[in-house]
C-alpha cells in the first residue's frame, strides 16, 4: 500500500476516502468525465488513478444522463457506484434521475431493496464562472424523498462522510465544496473512520446565537464568530454536514441554549433549505421556538441567476460582513 | 473549385481569418495580464477556419451557435469586437451603447449554455418558428467533439429530423474534450457517419482548409434554405492549447501539438492565395497592419468600459431578492 500525508486539503480527503473505499470493497467504482486522462478531480490522493484507472475508474464521453442513469443501474445490479457530475449546476441536466428515479422510485415500485450509490460533484462561488458552474442547488434535491445529501465543510468530515455515503445503501448526493477544494489542510487520520449520515457538529460553541449552516458558509460563518467574539457576541456555528437527513435535535438544543437561531447559506433564498429548517423546529419544538429571543432569521443569495462576474458573485452570495451584520441586528 | 468564389469573398475570408486569429490573441493577453475580469480562457487558436467559413455563408438574422470556444468570430457575422472583447472581460457593454453578445435573437445568437449541448434545442426551436414564420432564417448549430455527444443534443436532432426543419449541424472535431479524445468517445473512422443514423445526409471535411468547409457549409446551408432538412457536417480540426489557459495537459503524446501546428489554417490559406496571386507581401502587411489597429481599439475601449454594477444586475429579479 502506499503510504500518504495525514495532512490534506479537501478534495484530497475526499480521494482519499474513495481510494480506501475502493480497496477495502471491489464492489466500488467510479465513472465520470476526465477522472482519468485528467487526474485531477479526487485531489492528488497518491497512486489512486495508477491503481484504480481504466479499469474500475473510467472515463465517460460527456454524457451526464447516462452518468447518473448508469449508477441506478449499476447500483441495483450490484455494484457500489460513484458517478462524477462536475458541477450542482450540471445536475439539473439529469434532474429525472436524480429527483424522480433516485428519489422517489424504489417507493413508487414498493421496492425494498438497496440502491447505493454516490452522486459526486461540487457547488460554490469564487471564480465567476457563472449560474451553470457555481449555483448550490441542494434545495432542489431536498425535495425528493429518498435521496441523501452530504455537504461537507472540512476535510476531515468530507473523508469520513464520503466513506459513509459510499457504504450507505441509499443514493447519496454528495455536493462538494468547490471553493474549500484547496484550502485549509487539516489533519486526517489514516485509519478507517465513519462519519455517520445525519449527525450535526458544532463546529464553534457560544452563548448567544446559533448559526445553522453547511459546506462553504461553515468557514464565513467561524469567521464572522470570530471577529463578533470582539464584541463580546459569541456565536455558536452548527454544521449540519448532511441535510437530508438532517439533525434537527442538534439545531434544537442550540437554539435552546443560545436563544438566537439564524440559517445561513450559500443558496438562494426562496425556497432554500433554511425555509424547511426554520419550519421543522417550529414543528418538533414549538416550546423553543416560542422562547426565544428574537424570530428565527435567515442568511441566504440574493434570488438572482449567478452572473459571469467575480465581483457581482460576491454581492450576491453571503459574505463575512452580512454574517456580522445580520447577527448584530439579532443580538 | 475555388475559382467559383469571388475574390472579394476570398479576401473577405482572409481578413476575417486573420482578425479572428488575433482576437483570440489579444484575450491571451489581457488574461495573461490578469485584474481584467476575465474568469477563464479557453482559446480557440488553429480553429477559426470553421466559424469563419460559417459566417460567410450566414445572413445576420440567421441563428448559429458557434463551438463555445469560437463564439469570438461572432464578429464576422456583424457584432462588434469591442462587444466581444468587452463581455468577455465582463464590462457593461448594454451600459455603453453596445449590443449583448452572449444571447442576442437579432443576430441569431441564443445563448451559450454553460452546461454543454443544453441550448441545440434552442436553435432547432428557432428554425421550428423560422418555418412557421415562414421566413428564410436557418440555423447552423455548432458543438465541439464532447458536447456532440450530449443527450440533449441527440434529442435536438431527432426533433429536426422528425420535422425537416431548416438546421444544420456541425461537430467541430478538435480531438479533445477536455482531457478525453473524441476517438475514446465515437470509435469510428469518420465522425459523419452518424448522420446516417438518424436519418440525414453527413459528410467530413478538413477543418483547417477555409475554401474547404466554405464550400461544405454552402452546399449545406442552400440546401436548409430551400426546405431540404437537416444535415451534418463534421470539420475535423485540432485544439493547439490546453482546454483552458493553466491545464498542464498531461494526456497528450508528445509531438503531437507540434505536427498540428504545420497544418495552422492561416499561413495555408495565405500561401493559397499568393500561389493564386490574389495576395502580395505588401498586402499582407497592410492587412496585418488595418487589423491589429482595429483590434487594439477595439480592446482598448473595451478596457475602459466599466463592470456592470449590482444595482443594474438586480434589475432582473422577478419577486422580492
Ligand atoms: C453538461 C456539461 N458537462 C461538462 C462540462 C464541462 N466541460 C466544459 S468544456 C468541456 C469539453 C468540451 O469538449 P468539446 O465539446 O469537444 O469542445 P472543446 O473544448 O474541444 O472546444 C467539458 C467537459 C460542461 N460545461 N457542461
Ligand atoms: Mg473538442
Amino acid at each position: 500500500m502506499v503510504e500518504y500525508a495525514q495532512t490534506l486539503n479537501y478534495v484530497s480527503a475526499i480521494g482519499t476516502a474513495i481510494m480506501e473505499e475502493m480497496r477495502r470493497d471491489e464492489r466500488v467504482v467510479a465513472w465520470g468525465q476526465d477522472l482519468v486522462s485528467m487526474r485531477g478531480t479526487f485531489g492528488d490522493a497518491p497512486g489512486m488513478i495508477d491503481e484504480f484507472g481504466g479499469d474500475r475508474i473510467i472515463d465517460t464521453p460527456i454524457i451526464e444522463q447516462a452518468i447518473a442513469q448508469m449508477a441506478v443501474g449499476a447500483a441495483l445490479a450490484g455494484s457500489r457506484p460513484i458517478a462524477y457530475i462536475a458541477t450542482a449546476g450540471f445536475l439539473s441536466v439529469c434532474f429525472d434521475t436524480l429527483f424522480m428515479k433516485m428519489g422517489a422510485m424504489r417507493q413508487e415500485f414498493s421496492y425494498k431493496g438497496p440502491m447505493p450509490l454516490v452522486i459526486f460533484c461540487r457547488a460554490g462561488v469564487g471564480g465567476g464562472f457563472g449560474a451553470d458552474h457555481c449555483t448550490s442547488t441542494e434545495a432542489l434535491f431536498m425535495h425528493t424523498p429518498g435521496l441523501k445529501i452530504v455537504m461537507p465543510s472540512t476535510p476531515y468530515d468530507a473523508k469520513g462522510l464520503m466513506k459513509a455515503a459510499i457504504r450507505d445503501d441509499d443514493p447519496v448526493l454528495f455536493i462538494a465544496s468547490g471553493p474549500l477544494y484547496f484550502g485549509t489542510k487539516q489533519f486526517v487520520p489514516v485509519e478507517d473512520y465513519i462519519i455517520p449520515l445525519g449527525q450535526a457538529d458544532i463546529k464553534r460553541e457560544g452563548t448567544d446565537i446559533t448559526i445553522v449552516a453547511w459546506s462553504g458558509m461553515i468557514p464565513k460563518a467561524l469567521n464572522a464568530a470570530e471577529i463578533l467574539s470582539k464584541d463580546n457576541i459569541n456565536a455558536e456555528v452548527v454544521d449540519l454536514r448532511t441535510i437530508v437527513p438532517m439533525d434537527i435535535e442538534a439545531v434544537v438544543k442550540s437554539a435552546k441554549k443560545t436563544g438566537r437561531l439564524l440559517i445561513a447559506h450559500d443558496a438562494m433564498k426562496r425556497g432554500g433549505a433554511a425555509a424547511e429548517i426554520a419550519m421543522k423546529i417550529n414543528e418538533v419544538a414549538p416550546d423553543v421556538v416560542a422562547n426565544l429571543k428574537t424570530p428565527i432569521r435567515r442568511l441566504a443569495a440574493k434570488n438572482l441567476g449567478l452572473p459571469r462576474n467575480r465581483e457581482l458573485e460576491a454581492e450576491l452570495v453571503p459574505q463575512i460582513p452580512d454574517v456580522i451584520q445580520i447577527v448584530k441586528e439579532m443580538v | 473549385m475555388n475559382m467559383d468564389i469571388p475574390k472579394e469573398t476570398l479576401l473577405m475570408l482572409y481578413r476575417n481569418l486573420l482578425t479572428a486569429r488575433r482576437i483570440d490573441e489579444k484575450h491571451y493577453e489581457i488574461y495573461s495580464a490578469g485584474g481584467s475580469g476575465m474568469p477563464w480562457l479557453h482559446r480557440g487558436i488553429g480553429q477559426e477556419a470553421v466559424s469563419i467559413a460559417i459566417c460567410a455563408n450566414l445572413k445576420k438574422d440567421d441563428y448559429f451557435k458557434p463551438c463555445f470556444r469560437m463564439r469570438f468570430c461572432l464578429f464576422a457575422k456583424g457584432l462588434s469586437i469591442k462587444d466581444i472583447i468587452a463581455s468577455e472581460i465582463v464590462r457593461d457593454i448594454i451600459k455603453d451603447g453596445g449590443n449583448s453578445f452572449y444571447l442576442n435573437p437579432e443576430y441569431g445568437i441564443l445563448g451559450f449554455s454553460g452546461s454543454g449541448g443544453e441550448d441545440a434545442g434552442f436553435y432547432v426551436g428557432a428554425a421550428l418558428s423560422a418555418k412557421m414564420r415562414k421566413t428564410d432564417q436557418i440555423t447552423v448549430y455548432v458543438n465541439g467533439d464532447g458536447f456532440s455527444n450530449r443527450g440533449s443534443v441527440h434529442e435536438a436532432i431527432v426533433a429536426a429530423v422528425a420535422l425537416n426543419l431548416p438546421v444544420v449541424f456541425m461537430i467541430e472535431n478538435n480531438q479533445y474534450a477536455m482531457g478525453t479524445r473524441s476517438q475514446n468517445s465515437y470509435k469510428m473512422d469518420d465522425l459523419s457517419d452518424r448522420a446516417k443514423g438518424y436519418g440525414m445526409p453527413g459528410e467530413s471535411v478538413d477543418g483547417n482548409d477555409i475554401l474547404a468547409i466554405y464550400e461544405v457549409v454552402k452546399k449545406h446551408v442552400k440546401r436548409a434554405r430551400s426546405g431540404g432538412g437537416p444535415s451534418l457536417i463534421v470539420a475535423e480540426t485540432y485544439r493547439l492549447r490546453g482546454h483552458f489557459e493553466g491545464d498542464p495537459q498531461i494526456y497528450r503524446p508528445k509531438g503531437e501539438v507540434e505536427e498540428w501546428w504545420k497544418k495552422d489554417p492561416l499561413p495555408r490559406y495565405q500561401k493559397k492565395l499568393m500561389d493564386m496571386g490574389l495576395l502580395t507581401d505588401a498586402d499582407i502587411n497592410r492587412i496585418e497592419a488595418e487589423v491589429k489597429n482595429e483590434i487594439n481599439e477595439a480592446a482598448e475601449a473595451a478596457l475602459a468600459i466599466p463592470r456592470p454594477s449590482y444595482e443594474d444586475h438586480v434589475k432582473t429579479v422577478i419577486g422580492d431578492l
